[in-house]
């Protein structure tokens, strides 16, 4: 079990130093001058107009001067310690301004998450329970439906009805708990529609195995049928996905804040990629990684608990 | 895909023929999501036989209408027909699918074969970086390489092609193993039969079904990715409509003009409600 | 006395409308305390269907139609679900079908007894579970206070379905229904799972329906027998008066075709080597090895000897069989001699020629001479080819012929393995298994190979088509002089068909000879307790 473990963080660590390593290539590697892009996300202008010695002080800072292998350590070093460069949009240290943004995204990805686990699993057990055919093709087909929304349309459509025309909850803004709803159900919603997906078909599948008919034999009732054994079934493929997906929640909360003109991180990345500010968007993107990488490390620790056959694979 | 197989491994002396040819029926649904998305591909090719409006000039007075007869999805602020704008924004949304498609395919199709089919260690390494490829959600990918790379309707095109290479890589290589390991296929070697032949007469016939779901799927998902860019505002200049911007620029208007912003969002739905609707029924049929 | 179960003028039908087909077709029969009565016949003969009925479990799409079942007392047709389920589990148990499959695998084995106790008694937890492990004891399960706390896939199938016997049997049940719940066991585990049912049913006297399409288990363990043929009842009665003195021709084709029923004397006749021409063994194989290495989810790889120094030859024209139960390596070794897998150590030859260690040109050169059938032929046949395709397939890969002479000669092959010519263009899907079974043969012999490789290739299917298909490979190996290598887990088959037989053990070939010396004096105990273990013995 130990090794289990350790090989679990040991892999979480090397998707980070990997998912950095990429990020690196592409930012700084891939177009043919990331100084010229700096200069120009610096303000308009300033890049045909910067001076020569602007140019090599700043190639200078980012170590443009000297061989790739060595860029990639002096940054990947400076990265270990902490030092994630400055803003070249504001000349702030990177840190601090993701640091700022980061609780209001958290907020909103968390509550987000659990609308998406809630409504998710209601659905799809619901779908599985009802017996009225209608229902249960209503069940099945609206997941697969509001995958295809796009995220910020979503938005769109929450803000029209329920701040515009019910005046339920804030359009805009980054106060409170009320003004955090519309938001994490916008993430919520494409995230809870692959949970229905995926836990839908899994509990109609264990329904049709075999040893269902062995529980039923037993004198089981329906739900306890449902509950406990097929959900429980159906819910280890579903727990890969919502590792999977948290990610992806990120991504939509670029989106999402931008609908909703919140601050965040979504907030800063769309700014900063606008502004070509190149190093909060490789620190932004590698959080995401981060963040994919510590929920999978969790999924992978309770997957033991859940799946006996990943803990103690049979002899 | 197992449930199509029936049900009589151990079977009768019965001529156990209950599932013959099931009589040809329309199928409605199929047909409806085709005519989606044919109608959208004529948008694209020859947006003048749908609507007379000009997509860029607006009349003054007839701005901020809401949806009638003459303006199916109503004007904007300065009097352009929105419907106008929607049919001429077809043609650069789909190029830039087509273009992110392409990319996608061909890279994703390279790695899932040669990890597929070669394996071993080729395979793990190429496995892995497909792994930390998938940590970072595809859209972030795109952001970022749009970074790199700069605006434009290409360069998103671009973005979003290659991020999507790993997840389809993935499931490539899946659908891969699965034939390759398929019973009969290994039946086919034991005949004698060469590789090529195997692939060309059993592999490939087999793999054309899921290819195809997988392309629609693609086009579903890339349709979303690259309106997603476009709304942010990564992708083509001001006046010339496209469908993620038309909905950007709905925005301010949210309170007033809600056909703004609803109506393109609908278009985009339909469009990626059909593809995804036959990437499924592709996906089932085997 | 009155019935404990009883069952009048039963109809299930299949699908609904114009559509519905009768599966069960106005069976009736009564069963009494402390009796067992065995339900038989091929499949699709709606046995397994009538037994659903009686517990309320059919599957989805079918529905009782019409006629009464009443089971010590309760009218199960006429009872709400939610009664129903209360009469499941303490009224009527079930033994189910393939115990791999038939419990909850996140759920460890003392939570799944506990489960069908305290649906039933009032009992708290800690009263559940230690009545739990009284019933793991009860079945004869080893370690029993450890297997609480294990998940199914920790235990071997005869385990499980001990566990299931408890389970059915824990809330001490007037009647216990097994449906076919041996079938899937090897024949040693098949013997000591049945012994512990008669036992348990014995000590409560309750009585057990028997869903079998095993003669043999039938005559060993039941009282009367009702014989189904497409939904009917043929025939019933005391098992020694049906089994003994068949009226119907179905009951009288089912004996004939029971493997464990018929006696040496019933083989085919075959021709006695192939005069002397030539004396020297078409296949040797020696020293063969074969280590697998499992990697858990969990931990370093483990190393596993799947075939461990197996030798024997094979005289042209004969057949040789291997005979193991699961996991012994048997399929292992046939896929070396076919050239799927290459050994660890060790070489098979076909008339000299190496075989392990083929490659390209070679290996395909090869395949003129071995060819492979396998166990499942829906799997192994390319759904979208129409039937002569496939079966030409062969002669196309080695360039034989023009097309139409090809075509020409899939015919031939299918009037060979006795297929009619009309369904030369019917796909694999629209066959029925034993025809696509011919289909798999007939494809196999388009080369005329020297050896053809046999891999389980009539276990799935009925009995009465095994017979058949049996009956086809003895006549083209008299045609065609091919040689077999046979590989069953069914000693029963192998009698009727192999000149000589190996037993493979956990790798290792721990006896081989002809097939009557094997059979009437076998040398080693674990060929003693395989024979022991096939059912029917009472009857023979």
């Amino acid at each position: 079990m130990l090794w289990y473990i350790a090989r679990r963080v040991g892999y979480a660590l090397i998707v980070v130093w990997a998912a950095w390593t990429v990020t690196f290539i592409l930012l700084y590697r891939l177009p043919s001058d990331p100084v010229s892009i700096m200069l120009h996300g610096a303000g308009g202008e300033v890049a045909s107009r910067a001076s020569a010695t602007q140019r090599a002080a700043l190639a200078h800072q980012y170590g443009f001067d000297r061989p790739v292998i060595v860029q990639y350590f002096l940054l990947l070093g400076r990265a270990l310690r902490g030092d994630f460069g400055l803003s070249v949009q504001n000349h702030l240290p990177v840190a601090k301004l993701v640091g700022q943004a980061l609780p209001s995204t958290v907020q909103i990805a968390l509550l987000g998450l659990a609308f998406a686990l809630l409504l998710g699993a209601g659905v799809a057990i619901a779908a599985n329970y009802s017996r009225n055919r209608f229902l249960r093709g209503l069940l099945f087909a609206v997941p697969p439906l509001t995958a295809s929304f796009p995220t910020f349309w979503v938005g769109l459509m929450l803000l029209e009805v329920f701040s515009f025309r019910l005046g339920w909850f804030p359009a805009v803004g980054n106060d409170g708990f009320r003004a955090a709803v519309l938001p994490a159900i916008t993430l919520a919603i494409p995230a809870a529609a692959s949970y229905a997906q995926v836990l839908s078909r899994g509990i109609e599948k264990t329904l049709r195995e075999p040893f269902i008919d062995v529980v039923r034999a037993k004198g089981a009732q329906r739900a306890r049928v449902h509950l406990v054994h097929a959900f429980r079934n159906a819910m280890i493929p579903a727990l890969t996905l919502v590792g999977l997906t948290v990610g992806g929640i990120f991504a939509g909360a670029v989106v999402t804040e931008t609908v909703f003109s919140r601050s965040g991180m979504g907030n800063l990345l769309q700014a900063s990629v606008n502004s070509q500010d190149i190093p909060v968007v490789q620190i932004l993107v590698l959080l995401s990684a981060v963040a994919f990488a510590i929920v999978n490390l969790a999924v992978d620790l309770v997957y033991p608990f859940i799946d006996p056959r990943i803990a103690r694979p049979a002899r | 895909m197992t449930d199509v197989l029936p049900l009589e491994t151990a079977a009768s002396t019965a001529p156990a023929r209950r599932r013959t040819r099931t009589p040809f029926r329309v199928r409605y649904d199929l047909v409806l999501a085709g005519a989606v998305l044919l109608v959208i591909v004529l948008w694209a090719a020859v947006p003048q036989l749908f609507t007379s409006q000009n997509p860029l000039v607006g009349v003054g007075a007839a701005a901020h209408q809401a949806p009638s007869a003459a303006h199916p999805f109503g004007t904007d602020m300065i009097g352009r027909d929105l419907f106008a704008r929607v049919v001429y924004g077809t043609r650069s949304s789909l190029q830039a699918t087509a273009v992110a498609i392409a990319i996608a395919f061909v890279a994703s199709t390279v790695i899932g074969l040669v990890s597929g089919f070669v394996g071993g260690v080729l395979d793990e390494v190429l496995m892995r970086v497909v792994d930390v490829m998938l940590a970072v959600p595809s859209l972030l990918v795109s952001l970022l390489l749009v970074t790199a790379l700069g605006f434009g309707t290409t360069n998103v095109a671009i973005a979003v092609g290659i991020g999507s290479v790993a997840a389809f890589s993935r499931v490539l290589r899946s659908e891969v193993l699965k034939v390759r390991t398929a019973a009969y296929v290994e039946a086919a070697a034991g005949t004698g039969a060469r590789w090529w032949d195997i692939l060309l007469r059993h592999v490939l016939p087999l793999a054309i079904t899921p290819i195809l779901a997988l392309v629609a799927l693609e086009f579903g998902g890339a349709i979303l990715a690259i309106a997603s860019l476009n709304f942010l505002g990564y992708g083509a200049a001001p006046p010339a409509p496209d469908w993620g911007g038309l909905v950007s620029d709905g925005r301010n208007y949210l309170a007033t003009a809600w056909w703004l912003t609803t109506l393109p969002g609908l278009v985009i739905v339909a469009v990626v409600v059909s593809a995804n609707h036959i990437s499924r029924v592709l996906g089932e049929s085997r | 006395m009155s019935a404990l179960l009883t069952v009048e003028g039963l109809v299930v039908d299949y699908g609904r409308g114009p559509d519905a087909t009768h599966a069960v077709d106005g069976v009736g029969f009564e069963l009494h305390e402390g009796e067992t009565l065995a339900l038989v016949g091929a499949s699709g003969s709606g046995k397994s269907t009538t037994a659903h009925a009686i517990i309320g479990l059919l599957p989805e799409g079918a529905k009782v139609v019409g006629g009464r079942i009443s089971v010590a007392g309760n009218e199960i047709l006429t009872l709400r679900e939610r009664e129903r389920a209360r009469l499941r589990g303490s009224v009527i148990g079930l033994v189910p079908q393939d115990p791999t499959v038939s419990l909850d695998p996140v759920q460890t084995i003392g939570r799944q007894i506990v489960e069908a106790i305290r649906l039933h008694q009032g009992l708290p937890r800690h009263a559940a579970r230690a009545e739990a492990l009284a019933v793991l004891e009860r079945v004869g399960i080893d370690r029993p206070k450890l297997r609480l706390s294990q998940y199914p896939h920790e235990l071997s199938g005869g385990q499980r379905q001990r566990v299931l016997i408890g389970i059915a049997t824990v809330n001490g049940p007037r009647l216990v229904i097994a449906d076919e719940a041996t079938s899937g066991l090897d024949v040693t585990v098949q013997r000591r799972v049945l012994d512990q049912l008669d036992a348990l049913t014995a000590e409560d006297g309750a009585a057990v329906l028997l869903i079998t399409h095993d003669l043999g288990v039938a005559a060993d363990r039941a009282d009367a027998v009702v014989v189904l043929e497409n939904g009917r009842v043929v025939e019933s009665g005391p098992t020694a008066r049906v089994l003994g003195d068949p009226q119907h021709p179905a009951t009288r084709r089912l004996i004939e075709s029971a493997p464990s029923l018929a006696s040496a004397r019933d083989r085919p006749s075959r021709v006695i080597a192939a005069e002397g021409t030539d004396a020297s063994p078409l296949l040797t194989v020696e020293g063969l090895r074969k280590e697998f290495t499992l990697r858990g989810a969990i931990g370093r790889g483990e190393h596993i000897v799947a075939v461990d120094d197996v030798g024997f030859e094979i005289p042209r024209g004969q057949t040789y069989a291997l005979v193991g139960e699961s996991g012994s390596g048997k399929t292992t070794t046939g896929r070396i001699v076919a050239g799927f897998e290459r050994p660890s150590g060790g070489s098979a030859r076909i008339d000299g020629e190496l075989i392990t260690g083929a490659r390209g040109a070679a290996l395909r050169g090869l395949r003129r001479r071995v060819q492979y059938v396998y166990q499942n032929p829906f799997a192994s046949l390319d759904p979208r080819f129409a039937v002569h395709e496939i079966v030409a397939e062969p002669l196309r890969s080695f360039g034989i012929g023009t097309r139409a002479e090809r075509r020409e000669r899939a015919l031939e092959l299918l009037e060979a393995v006795h297929l009619p010519p009309a369904l030369a263009t019917r796909r694999p899907a629209q066959l029925s298994g034993g025809q696509r079974q011919r289909v798999a043969i007939a494809r196999a012999i388009a080369l005329e190979p020297q050896l053809v490789v046999l891999d389980e290739a009539v276990s799935a299917l009925d009995v009465l088509v095994q017979r058949q298909v049996l009956e086809l490979l003895a006549e083209l190996q008299e045609r065609l002089s091919v040689s077999y290598l046979f590989i069953s887990h069914d000693l029963a088959v192998v009698r009727l068909v192999a000149d000589e037989v190996g037993v493979l053990r956990a790798g290792r070939l721990v006896e081989h000879g002809p097939v009557d010396r094997v059979f009437d004096d076998p040398r080693h105990p674990y060929t003693r307790e395989l024979l022991e273990a096939i059912p029917g013995t009472a009857a023979r």
